[in-house]
C-alpha cells in the first residue's frame, strides 16, 4: 500500500498570508509545500480571460442578500496580490485600536506591529510617488481638484508597484508583472518551498497520531500529503469552507465581514483620458471615520461595459459611443452587517442582509460622490440601480434618485471579505486563538484575512501581511 | 443552438464583436470555472433560452428572459459575459 508523503509544514493557499508564511518557515529551514487552488497567473490573458480564470467561480461567488451581489475572489498564484489595485495600506489606527480593545494580548498590541509593517511595506517597494507612474489619469486628477476645492481630505494611495505601463488592468492580472505581488516578493526567491499550483484541497482528516492528512485534487487526481503542522490560508471564504467541511468548525464562517463598493459612472463635456495612467491614484478620506472612501477604479471597455451592462440596451449604445468622456468611480463602504459563508454542492455563497444604518450608509455614500463628480464639472452620472432612473443629470435629481432608493435595487460589489474565522480569546468569541491556531485543534493553523477581527474600512492587503509576520513571530520557530 | 440567444444579445446592446469561436470559448472558461451546480444551471438556463428564441421569437423571448424572477438574474448575468467577452482585447477605452 503507498503511503502519503509526509513533510514538515503544509500551507494552504498563497495569498499574502500564506505566500509570506510559507516563505518565513522555509527561511526558519523548515520544508514547506504550498497548495494553491488555482493556476499561475496568465499574463497573456485579455481582461475578460483574466477576470474568469483567476477568480473563484469566475468572479461571482453569489452573495444573497436584498440585492444580488458578486463577490470577487483570487484563484490564482499569489492569490488577491495579483488582482488587486496593489493598494497596500497601513491598518487604519482607528480600526487598530478597536482590535487591542476588542482582544487584548493579541498581535494586534505587540511592540513590534510598527516596525513590521514598515519593513514589509519596503520589501513590497510601496511608493506614494506618483511620479514613476505619472501623475493620475485626467479622471483621478478632477475627483482629486473637486476635493480640495471642498476642502474634503484625499491623500495620494500606497501602492506595491514597479514600473507600471498605464495599462489599467490590475483587476485581470498585471500583464507586464509590475505589481509587487505575494508571488514575486516572497515566493519566488525561495526555491525550498514545493509550490502545487492548481491543487485544491478537497478535506483535511486528523490522523489519531495528531498529523494531519491533506487530500487535494491535482489535474484529475486525488493526492494526499501528510503534515504536523497544517496553516490554511485559503482565502475569505474558502478557509472556513474547509474548517466545516472536515468537521473541524461548525462555527467557521459564521461571522464574515466585507466592504461594499458601489460605482457611478460620470460623463464629462470633455476626453477625461480614465484609460490613461493608473487606478486609484487619489483617494478621498474625508469621510473615512463615518466608514467611506471614494476613488476612481479601473477603466477598459471591458470594465466599462460589465458596469453598465445593467442599462436599457439603448442608453448602453449611446453610452459606449462617448467611452473617452467617461470615467468609473467607486464608495466604497464598510457596512457593520454580519454575513454568514456556505458552501452547497460544492458552491460557496455568502448571505447577508442589511441593518439600517448600513443601509443608510450606502445611500449618503452615493450622494456625496454625487456632489462631488458633479463639482468635478460632470454633466451626466449613472447610479448603481437596477431600477427607475437610474441617469442623473444635476445633483438635486441625483440626491431625488437617491432619497427614495429601495434596498433591492442597487448593484454593488465585494471584492473584500474578512472574519469568517476570526481570533478570539476563547472558543465561543473566535474560531482560532491569540496565535492564529484553530481552537481545540493542535498543529492546525488559520493566517489569512478571515482571521482578522472585523472588516479593516480599507484595502487589506498590508494588514494580512503584518498580521501574518507578527503571528510567525509569535511563533517563535 | 446556443448562438442564437448570443446574438440577440449582441444584437440587442449594439456589440461589434459577431459571436465567434473566441467568444464561445471565453463563455465556456467561465461556465468551467465555476461549481459543478452552477455549470449544470447555466448550462440547463443556456439550453431553455436558446430553445425559447427559436420558439417564441426576438421580442417574446427578451421579455420573457429579462422579466422573469430567476431567469432575469441568468439573463443578466450572460448579458455581462459576453458584453465582456466581447471586449477582451481591449486594453484601453475607445
Amino acid at each position: 500500500m503507498q503511503t502519503a508523503p509526509q513533510v514538515e509544514c503544509v500551507v494552504v493557499g498563497s495569498g499574502p498570508g500564506g505566500s509570506l508564511i510559507a516563505n518565513r518557515l522555509a527561511k526558519a529551514g523548515k520544508e514547506v509545500t504550498l497548495l494553491e487552488a488555482g493556476p499561475e497567473m496568465d499574463r497573456g490573458a485579455g481582461v475578460a480571460e483574466g477576470l474568469f480564470k483567476h477568480y473563484w467561480s469566475g468572479g461571482v461567488v453569489p452573495m444573497l442578500g436584498p440585492f444580488l451581489m458578486p463577490f470577487g475572489q483570487a484563484k490564482v498564484l499569489g492569490g488577491g496580490t495579483q488582482i488587486n489595485g496593489a493598494l497596500y495600506w497601513p491598518t487604519p489606527k482607528k480600526v487598530l485600536a478597536e482590535w487591542r480593545e476588542l482582544i487584548p494580548g493579541s498581535v494586534y498590541e505587540s511592540s513590534t506591529w510598527d516596525a513590521s509593517e514598515a519593513v514589509l511595506a519596503s520589501e513590497f517597494s510601496v511608493s506614494s510617488d506618483h511620479q514613476s507612474y505619472g501623475l493620475g489619469n485626467t479622471a483621478s486628477r478632477l475627483l482629486r481638484k473637486a476635493a480640495q476645492e471642498k476642502s474634503w481630505q484625499v491623500v495620494q494611495v500606497p501602492r506595491a508597484i514597479k514600473g507600471c505601463q498605464n495599462l489599467n488592468r490590475c483587476a485581470s492580472g498585471c500583464p507586464v508583472g509590475a505589481k509587487m505581488t505575494a508571488e514575486k516578493v516572497m515566493l519566488k526567491e525561495h526555491v525550498g518551498i514545493d509550490i502545487r499550483s492548481s491543487s485544491q484541497v478537497t478535506v483535511i482528516e486528523k490522523l489519531v497520531s495528531g498529523k494531519w492528512k491533506i487530500k487535494y485534487r491535482h489535474q484529475n487526481k486525488m493526492e494526499e500529503v501528510i503534515s504536523s503542522r497544517l496553516v490554511i490560508c485559503a482565502g475569505a471564504t474558502e478557509s472556513s469552507n474547509l474548517l466545516r467541511k472536515s468537521a473541524l468548525s461548525k462555527r467557521a464562517g459564521y461571522f464574515f465581514q466585507f466592504h461594499i463598493n458601489f460605482k457611478i459612472i460620470a460623463k464629462f463635456e470633455n476626453n477625461v483620458d480614465a484609460n490613461f495612467g493608473t487606478i486609484l491614484t487619489d483617494q478621498v478620506q474625508e469621510f473615512m471615520s463615518e466608514s467611506m472612501l471614494f476613488m476612481t477604479s479601473n477603466f477598459t471597455n471591458t470594465y466599462l461595459a460589465s458596469s453598465l451592462s445593467h442599462l436599457h440596451p439603448e442608453d448602453f449604445k449611446s453610452y459606449m459611443r462617448e467611452v473617452q468622456n467617461l470615467g468609473i468611480f467607486t464608495v466604497m463602504i464598510r457596512p457593520e452587517v454580519n454575513a454568514k459563508v456556505g458552501s452547497l454542492f460544492g458552491q460557496t455563497y455568502v448571505s447577508w442582509g442589511w441593518d439600517a444604518r448600513s443601509f443608510l450608509l450606502a445611500k449618503r455614500g452615493l450622494a456625496l460622490l454625487a456632489e462631488l463628480l458633479f463639482a468635478a464639472k460632470a454633466t451626466e452620472i449613472v447610479l448603481p440601480l437596477k431600477a427607475g432612473q437610474y441617469k442623473a443629470r444635476n445633483l438635486r435629481e441625483a440626491l431625488g434618485t437617491i432619497e427614495s432608493i429601495r434596498p433591492e435595487h442597487l448593484i454593488g460589489v465585494s471584492v473584500h471579505g474578512m472574519s469568517a474565522c476570526k481570533m478570539g480569546h476563547s472558543r465561543d468569541t473566535g474560531i482560532v486563538d491569540l496565535d492564529a491556531q484553530v481552537w481545540g485543534h493542535k498543529g492546525l493553523y488559520v493566517v489569512d484575512s478571515s482571521i482578522l477581527p472585523s472588516n479593516t474600512g480599507e484595502s487589506p492587503q498590508g494588514t494580512i501581511l503584518s498580521t501574518a509576520e507578527e503571528i510567525f513571530r509569535r511563533w517563535n520557530i | 443552438m446556443k448562438t442564437a440567444y448570443l446574438r440577440l444579445i449582441t444584437s440587442n446592446y449594439g456589440l461589434q464583436r459577431a459571436i465567434d469561436q473566441t467568444t464561445l470559448k471565453l463563455l465556456d472558461l467561465f461556465v468551467l470555472n465555476n461549481s459543478f451546480i452552477v455549470r449544470l444551471a447555466l448550462k440547463m438556463y443556456l439550453i431553455f433560452a436558446a430553445a425559447t428564441v427559436l420558439l417564441l421569437g426576438d421580442k417574446l423571448s427578451l421579455k420573457l428572459l429579462s422579466k422573469a424572477p430567476v431567469l432575469n438574474s441568468f439573463h443578466n448575468l450572460i448579458i455581462t459575459v459576453v458584453m465582456m467577452a466581447n471586449y477582451n482585447a481591449d486594453s484601453s477605452a475607445g
